[in-house]
Protein backbone atom coordinates (compact mmCIF):
# COMPACT_ATOMS: atom_id res chain seq x y z
CA UNK A 1 0.00 0.00 0.00
CA UNK A 2 1.46 3.38 -1.02
CA UNK A 3 0.74 6.56 0.52
CA UNK A 4 1.60 9.99 0.13
CA UNK A 5 1.47 13.25 2.57
CA UNK A 6 4.60 14.43 2.35
CA UNK A 7 6.96 13.40 -1.07
CA UNK A 8 7.46 15.43 -4.12
CA UNK A 9 6.76 12.35 -6.49
CA UNK A 10 7.80 13.20 -9.98
CA UNK A 11 4.85 12.95 -11.99
CA UNK A 12 4.69 10.04 -14.97
CA UNK A 13 5.38 12.91 -17.60
CA UNK A 14 8.60 13.86 -16.27
CA UNK A 15 7.57 17.17 -14.52
CA UNK A 16 5.81 18.97 -11.47
CA UNK A 17 2.22 19.39 -11.84
CA UNK A 18 1.37 22.85 -13.50
CA UNK A 19 -1.23 22.99 -10.53
CA UNK A 20 1.68 22.87 -7.81
CA UNK A 21 3.67 26.17 -9.28
CA UNK A 22 2.14 28.89 -7.35
CA UNK A 23 2.58 27.34 -3.95
CA UNK A 24 6.50 27.44 -3.92
CA UNK A 25 7.32 29.70 -7.22
CA UNK A 26 7.92 33.00 -5.21
CA UNK A 27 5.07 32.92 -2.50
CA UNK A 28 5.70 31.33 1.07
CA UNK A 29 3.21 31.05 3.82
CA UNK A 30 4.62 34.32 4.89
CA UNK A 31 3.81 35.65 1.82
CA UNK A 32 0.95 34.25 1.40
CA UNK A 33 -0.17 35.36 5.47
CA UNK A 34 0.35 38.74 3.78
CA UNK A 35 -1.88 38.91 1.26
CA UNK A 36 -4.65 37.79 3.70
CA UNK A 37 -3.23 40.99 6.21
CA UNK A 38 -3.88 42.71 2.68
CA UNK A 39 -7.91 41.26 1.92
CA UNK A 40 -6.34 39.60 -0.75
CA UNK A 41 -5.81 43.00 -2.63
CA UNK A 42 -4.49 44.43 -4.91
CA UNK A 43 -5.18 41.15 -6.33
CA UNK A 44 -2.60 38.88 -7.25
CA UNK A 45 -2.87 36.39 -10.52
CA UNK A 46 -0.01 34.57 -9.74
CA UNK A 47 -2.08 33.30 -6.15
CA UNK A 48 -5.21 33.95 -7.20
CA UNK A 49 -4.94 31.30 -10.49
CA UNK A 50 -3.39 28.73 -8.06
CA UNK A 51 -5.11 26.02 -6.32
CA UNK A 52 -2.03 25.06 -4.73
CA UNK A 53 -2.15 28.74 -3.33
CA UNK A 54 -5.98 28.68 -2.80
CA UNK A 55 -6.00 25.84 -0.38
CA UNK A 56 -2.97 27.09 1.34
CA UNK A 57 -4.13 30.56 1.50
CA UNK A 58 -7.45 28.48 3.06
CA UNK A 59 -5.73 26.71 5.64
CA UNK A 60 -4.21 29.94 6.61
CA UNK A 61 -7.92 31.63 7.68
CA UNK A 62 -8.85 28.32 9.09
CA UNK A 63 -5.73 28.66 11.49
CA UNK A 64 -5.96 32.30 12.00
CA UNK A 65 -9.82 32.09 13.36
CA UNK A 66 -8.76 29.53 15.56
CA UNK A 67 -5.97 31.52 16.96
CA UNK A 68 -5.39 34.97 15.70
CA UNK A 69 -2.94 35.98 17.95
CA UNK A 70 -0.45 33.32 17.31
CA UNK A 71 0.27 34.15 13.83
CA UNK A 72 -0.09 37.69 14.30
CA UNK A 73 2.71 37.73 16.76
CA UNK A 74 6.42 38.68 15.17
CA UNK A 75 8.62 35.01 15.20
CA UNK A 76 11.59 36.25 16.96
CA UNK A 77 9.10 37.33 19.95
CA UNK A 78 7.53 33.92 20.35
CA UNK A 79 9.36 30.66 20.32
CA UNK A 80 7.20 27.82 19.33
CA UNK A 81 8.57 24.10 20.37
CA UNK A 82 9.48 22.15 17.32
CA UNK A 83 6.62 19.58 18.19
CA UNK A 84 4.24 22.56 18.38
CA UNK A 85 0.97 21.79 17.15
CA UNK A 86 0.59 25.37 15.41
CA UNK A 87 4.05 24.80 14.05
CA UNK A 88 3.10 21.41 12.99
CA UNK A 89 0.11 22.52 10.80
CA UNK A 90 2.39 25.31 9.63
CA UNK A 91 4.95 22.89 8.47
CA UNK A 92 2.25 20.81 7.09
CA UNK A 93 0.60 24.01 4.64
CA UNK A 94 3.08 24.02 2.49
CA UNK A 95 3.25 20.17 2.00
CA UNK A 96 -0.77 19.24 1.86
CA UNK A 97 -1.54 22.08 -0.71
CA UNK A 98 0.38 20.08 -3.86
CA UNK A 99 -1.77 19.13 -5.96
CA UNK A 100 0.11 15.81 -5.43
CA UNK A 101 -1.23 11.94 -7.49
CA UNK A 102 -3.80 12.18 -10.15
CA UNK A 103 -7.11 10.11 -8.90
CA UNK A 104 -8.90 8.75 -12.10
CA UNK A 105 -12.65 10.07 -12.81
CA UNK A 106 -14.35 7.45 -14.88
CA UNK A 107 -15.89 8.14 -18.20
CA UNK A 108 -17.39 6.38 -20.93
CA UNK A 109 -15.53 8.21 -23.23
CA UNK A 110 -11.98 6.08 -24.06
CA UNK A 111 -10.22 9.74 -25.07
CA UNK A 112 -10.92 11.11 -21.71
CA UNK A 113 -8.62 11.35 -19.01
CA UNK A 114 -10.29 12.81 -15.98
CA UNK A 115 -8.97 13.25 -12.42
CA UNK A 116 -8.97 14.75 -9.17
CA UNK A 117 -5.87 15.64 -7.40
CA UNK A 118 -4.49 14.23 -3.85
CA UNK A 119 -4.29 18.30 -3.22
CA UNK A 120 -8.10 18.64 -3.99
CA UNK A 121 -9.04 15.55 -2.18
CA UNK A 122 -6.97 17.03 1.46
CA UNK A 123 -8.76 20.35 0.18
CA UNK A 124 -12.41 18.86 1.08
CA UNK A 125 -11.76 16.68 4.04
CA UNK A 126 -10.09 20.12 5.55
CA UNK A 127 -13.63 21.29 4.49
CA UNK A 128 -15.04 19.07 6.40
CA UNK A 129 -13.16 19.78 9.44
CA UNK A 130 -14.32 23.43 9.30
CA UNK A 131 -18.05 22.20 10.02
CA UNK A 132 -16.41 20.67 13.35
CA UNK A 133 -16.24 23.40 16.50
CA UNK A 134 -13.46 22.79 18.53
CA UNK A 135 -10.71 21.06 16.03
CA UNK A 136 -8.81 21.80 13.79
CA UNK A 137 -7.14 19.40 10.54
CA UNK A 138 -3.22 18.41 10.92
CA UNK A 139 -3.34 16.16 8.36
CA UNK A 140 -4.47 14.06 5.94
CA UNK A 141 -2.89 11.04 3.86
CA UNK A 142 -3.78 8.74 1.57
CA UNK A 143 -2.60 5.20 1.31
CA UNK A 144 -3.46 2.94 -1.35
CA UNK A 145 -2.53 2.68 -5.08
CA UNK A 146 -4.52 5.57 -5.19
CA UNK A 147 -4.11 6.90 -9.24
CA UNK A 148 -5.74 2.96 -10.40
CA UNK A 149 -9.21 3.65 -11.14
CA UNK A 150 -11.56 2.57 -8.18
CA UNK A 151 -8.38 1.89 -5.83
CA UNK A 152 -9.41 0.79 -2.20
CA UNK A 153 -8.01 3.76 -0.60
CA UNK A 154 -7.36 4.00 3.45
CA UNK A 155 -7.59 7.68 4.64
CA UNK A 156 -5.66 8.94 7.56
CA UNK A 157 -6.22 12.20 9.25
CA UNK A 158 -4.73 14.07 12.14
CA UNK A 159 -6.51 16.12 13.98
CA UNK A 160 -5.73 18.64 17.22
CA UNK A 161 -8.89 19.55 19.72
CA UNK A 162 -8.96 22.05 22.16
CA UNK A 163 -10.40 22.03 25.64
CA UNK A 164 -14.07 20.99 26.20
CA UNK A 165 -14.13 19.13 22.76
CA UNK A 166 -15.92 15.89 23.28
CA UNK A 167 -13.01 14.02 21.67
CA UNK A 168 -14.44 10.40 21.17
CA UNK A 169 -17.75 11.96 19.46
CA UNK A 170 -16.25 14.39 17.30
CA UNK A 171 -13.63 12.24 16.27
CA UNK A 172 -16.33 9.43 15.37
CA UNK A 173 -19.05 11.96 13.66
CA UNK A 174 -15.82 13.52 11.70
CA UNK A 175 -14.83 10.54 10.37
CA UNK A 176 -18.24 9.63 8.94
CA UNK A 177 -18.88 13.08 7.46
CA UNK A 178 -14.98 12.50 5.56
CA UNK A 179 -16.22 9.46 4.70
CA UNK A 180 -19.35 10.35 2.91
CA UNK A 181 -17.59 13.40 1.35
CA UNK A 182 -14.93 11.21 -0.30
CA UNK A 183 -17.76 8.82 -1.54
CA UNK A 184 -19.37 12.20 -3.05
CA UNK A 185 -16.11 13.71 -4.66
CA UNK A 186 -14.01 10.71 -5.78
CA UNK A 187 -14.33 7.48 -6.94
CA UNK A 188 -11.86 5.77 -4.48
CA UNK A 189 -13.44 2.55 -2.57
CA UNK A 190 -12.54 4.22 1.14
CA UNK A 191 -12.14 1.03 3.09
CA UNK A 192 -10.97 2.84 6.35
CA UNK A 193 -11.17 6.62 7.53
CA UNK A 194 -8.99 6.96 10.41
CA UNK A 195 -9.17 9.27 13.15
CA UNK A 196 -6.35 10.44 15.27
CA UNK A 197 -6.94 12.99 17.86
CA UNK A 198 -3.99 15.10 19.78
CA UNK A 199 -5.91 16.97 22.38
CA UNK A 200 -4.15 20.42 23.23
CA UNK A 201 -6.48 20.94 26.46
CA UNK A 202 -6.52 24.66 25.24
CA UNK A 203 -9.15 26.40 25.49
CA UNK A 204 -10.49 28.51 23.17
CA UNK A 205 -9.60 32.24 25.11
CA UNK A 206 -6.26 30.18 25.83
CA UNK A 207 -5.06 29.36 22.51
CA UNK A 208 -6.39 33.22 21.26
CA UNK A 209 -3.89 34.09 24.24
CA UNK A 210 -0.64 32.21 23.25
CA UNK B 1 0.79 24.61 -30.33
CA UNK B 2 1.68 23.88 -33.91
CA UNK B 3 -1.40 24.69 -36.07
CA UNK B 4 -3.26 27.86 -37.60
CA UNK B 5 -6.21 27.59 -34.88
CA UNK B 6 -4.28 26.82 -31.85
CA UNK B 7 -3.91 30.71 -30.56
CA UNK B 8 -7.75 31.17 -30.60
CA UNK B 9 -9.13 27.65 -29.78
CA UNK B 10 -7.26 28.01 -26.42
CA UNK B 11 -9.28 31.19 -25.64
CA UNK B 12 -12.50 29.34 -26.99
CA UNK B 13 -12.32 26.53 -24.56
CA UNK B 14 -11.57 28.61 -21.37
CA UNK B 15 -14.80 30.36 -21.94
CA UNK B 16 -16.40 27.38 -22.70
CA UNK B 17 -15.38 25.77 -19.08
CA UNK B 18 -16.03 28.95 -17.67
CA UNK B 19 -19.52 28.10 -18.33
CA UNK B 20 -19.98 24.49 -17.69
CA UNK B 21 -22.53 24.56 -14.62
CA UNK B 22 -20.38 23.30 -11.40
CA UNK B 23 -17.32 25.27 -12.60
CA UNK B 24 -15.99 27.94 -10.35
CA UNK B 25 -12.63 28.52 -12.00
CA UNK B 26 -10.09 27.49 -15.06
CA UNK B 27 -6.97 27.05 -13.72
CA UNK B 28 -3.90 27.56 -15.80
CA UNK B 29 -2.04 24.55 -17.12
CA UNK B 30 1.29 25.95 -17.42
CA UNK B 31 3.58 27.62 -14.85
CA UNK B 32 1.94 30.27 -13.39
CA UNK B 33 4.50 33.26 -13.95
CA UNK B 34 4.81 32.84 -17.85
CA UNK B 35 0.94 32.64 -17.54
CA UNK B 36 0.78 35.86 -15.82
CA UNK B 37 2.92 37.68 -18.61
CA UNK B 38 0.73 36.17 -21.00
CA UNK B 39 -2.37 38.14 -19.73
CA UNK B 40 -0.06 41.48 -19.56
CA UNK B 41 0.62 40.99 -23.33
CA UNK B 42 -3.22 40.38 -23.57
CA UNK B 43 -4.07 43.07 -22.23
CA UNK B 44 -1.72 44.98 -24.53
CA UNK B 45 -3.27 43.34 -26.95
CA UNK B 46 -7.12 44.05 -25.55
CA UNK B 47 -7.79 40.45 -25.44
CA UNK B 48 -9.95 39.42 -22.25
CA UNK B 49 -7.03 38.81 -19.77
CA UNK B 50 -6.57 35.35 -18.67
CA UNK B 51 -8.50 33.51 -21.88
CA UNK B 52 -5.26 30.88 -22.82
CA UNK B 53 -5.63 28.85 -19.68
CA UNK B 54 -6.70 25.50 -21.63
CA UNK B 55 -3.87 24.20 -23.38
CA UNK B 56 -3.94 22.76 -26.82
CA UNK B 57 -1.33 20.88 -28.13
CA UNK B 58 -0.68 19.00 -31.39
CA UNK B 59 -2.00 19.60 -35.37
CA UNK B 60 -4.38 18.05 -37.58
CA UNK B 61 -6.33 14.75 -36.17
CA UNK B 62 -3.89 14.85 -33.31
CA UNK B 63 -5.13 16.94 -30.94
CA UNK B 64 -4.77 17.14 -27.09
CA UNK B 65 -6.33 19.42 -25.28
CA UNK B 66 -5.17 19.79 -20.89
CA UNK B 67 -7.59 21.69 -18.47
CA UNK B 68 -7.55 22.23 -14.95
CA UNK B 69 -10.85 23.76 -13.21
CA UNK B 70 -11.94 24.34 -9.49
CA UNK B 71 -15.70 22.81 -9.12
CA UNK B 72 -17.99 23.69 -6.40
CA UNK B 73 -18.76 21.53 -3.71
CA UNK B 74 -22.35 21.18 -4.33
CA UNK B 75 -22.41 18.38 -6.39
CA UNK B 76 -20.22 15.83 -6.77
CA UNK B 77 -16.95 16.73 -8.77
CA UNK B 78 -16.54 13.74 -11.44
CA UNK B 79 -19.80 14.35 -12.41
CA UNK B 80 -18.70 18.03 -12.66
CA UNK B 81 -15.57 16.85 -14.50
CA UNK B 82 -17.50 14.47 -16.96
CA UNK B 83 -19.54 17.44 -17.70
CA UNK B 84 -16.67 19.83 -18.69
CA UNK B 85 -14.62 17.48 -20.36
CA UNK B 86 -18.04 16.52 -22.76
CA UNK B 87 -18.07 20.52 -23.22
CA UNK B 88 -15.24 20.49 -24.33
CA UNK B 89 -15.52 17.94 -27.02
CA UNK B 90 -19.15 19.23 -28.18
CA UNK B 91 -17.40 22.39 -28.54
CA UNK B 92 -14.72 21.48 -30.97
CA UNK B 93 -16.95 18.52 -33.11
CA UNK B 94 -19.40 21.44 -33.46
CA UNK B 95 -16.81 23.56 -35.01
CA UNK B 96 -16.15 20.88 -37.34
CA UNK B 97 -12.74 19.77 -36.14
CA UNK B 98 -11.39 15.95 -35.48
CA UNK B 99 -12.28 14.75 -32.34
CA UNK B 100 -9.36 15.12 -30.24
CA UNK B 101 -7.22 12.07 -29.74
CA UNK B 102 -6.92 12.98 -25.73
CA UNK B 103 -9.19 15.84 -23.46
CA UNK B 104 -6.95 15.53 -19.85
CA UNK B 105 -9.38 17.69 -17.47
CA UNK B 106 -7.96 17.64 -13.51
CA UNK B 107 -9.78 19.16 -10.69
CA UNK B 108 -7.71 21.07 -8.78
CA UNK B 109 -9.80 22.31 -5.91
CA UNK B 110 -13.15 21.27 -4.79
CA UNK B 111 -15.67 24.34 -3.07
Amino acid sequence: MTGSDDTDRPRPDGGPSPLDEAAFEGHSIESLSDYLDRDRQPADPTIESSPAAQHALAALARLRAVAPRVLASEADSYEFPHDHWITRILDQISVQVRAGRDIPVAHDVPTAVLSITEGAVRGVVRDVGDGFAGMLVERVRLDGDIESPGARAVVTVDIVTFAGTDVAAVGEEFGRAVRSALVKHTELSVTDVVVRVRDTGLTDEEVRDR
Amino acid sequence: MTDAFADDLPTELTRVLRNVEGVHTVYATRPVVPTVLASVAEAVRREPVGMHQVSVEGSGADIRITANIGVFDGEPAPDVCRRAHDAIVDHIVGRGDPQPVAVTVRVGRVG
